[in-house]
């Protein structure tokens, strides 16, 4: 479905002269991609709004998104798994940023997530295989942007404002959380 | 005059995903749990040949 609608807009952009035929495969990925990275967000507003807590559900995200970008980790093999998986574990993540308190406990898990994506950052898929170099850039990066996102978390937590720690604190935990897959696979592999 | 206004927003919606392309190709994978096949032209958006 949403394939086929990344194709119609596509051909459009074909017929308007915007693009050249022999780009069709490169925009229509294109298409298919915005909506990927999107939807993450959508999704976070959706939830935002039906359980009343938009500024969670966005801090809960954003931190996810960014670093995930750099950092890889799990994919499923089908779009719908995808989607399904995503919203539970959105829903579920706003679900335990209500019960969670933040704490020391908290501050200490998500230092050992962000080293733990630190240490095993760039995971990256059969369908976008990375370059030595890319692998080297990306790890740097997946650094900085976890350093930047504990800062943030610690002046949060330091400012009493333990929401919005515990949801900057909940979204590095789940960019690592994510890649606990891929390390165990690589390790059985061995 | 509709047909212009058409090709105008074409011409930004396809700027919009060159941006796209370039976030994609310069990035690990897609933000959430899927990612689809890159197509090989991706290959020309990224920073480190």
């Amino acid at each position: 479905m949403i394939e086929k609608c990344a194709d119609v807009i596509a051909g459009w952009l074909i017929e308007c002269s915007a693009v050249e035929e022999v780009n069709r495969e490169l925009y229509s990925y294109a298409v298919y991609s915005a909506f990927l990275t999107l939807s993450p967000l959508l999704l976070a507003i959706v939830f935002g709004l039906c359980m009343g807590c938009m500024k969670q559900s966005i801090l809960i995200v954003t931190p996810f998104v960014i670093i995930r970008k750099f950092s890889g980790g799990y994919h499923a093999k089908h779009l719908g798994v995808c989607l399904f998986c995503s919203s539970l574990l959105l829903f579920l993540c706003i679900v335990l940023s209500f019960h969670l308190e933040g704490g020391w406990q908290l501050a200490l898990a998500a230092a050992a997530a962000a080293v733990s994506l630190i240490c095993f950052s760039p995971i990256d898929n059969e369908n976008r295989v990375l370059s030595q170099k890319e692998r080297v850039r990306y790890k740097k990066i997946t650094a900085v942007l976890v350093v930047i996102y504990l800062l943030l978390d610690a002046a949060f937590f330091w400012f009493q404002l333990q929401t919005y720690a515990v949801c900057i604190s909940i979204g590095i935990m789940l960019s690592a959380g994510l890649q606990l897959p891929c390390i165990f696979r690589g390790l059985a592999k061995k | 005059m509709k047909s212009k206004i058409a090709k105008s927003v074409a011409k930004g919606t396809a700027s919009v995903l060159n941006a796209v392309l370039r976030a994609d190709a310069n990035s690990t994978s897609c933000c959430i749990f899927y990612q689809p096949k890159a197509p090989k032209d991706l290959e020309k958006f990224r920073r480190t040949k």
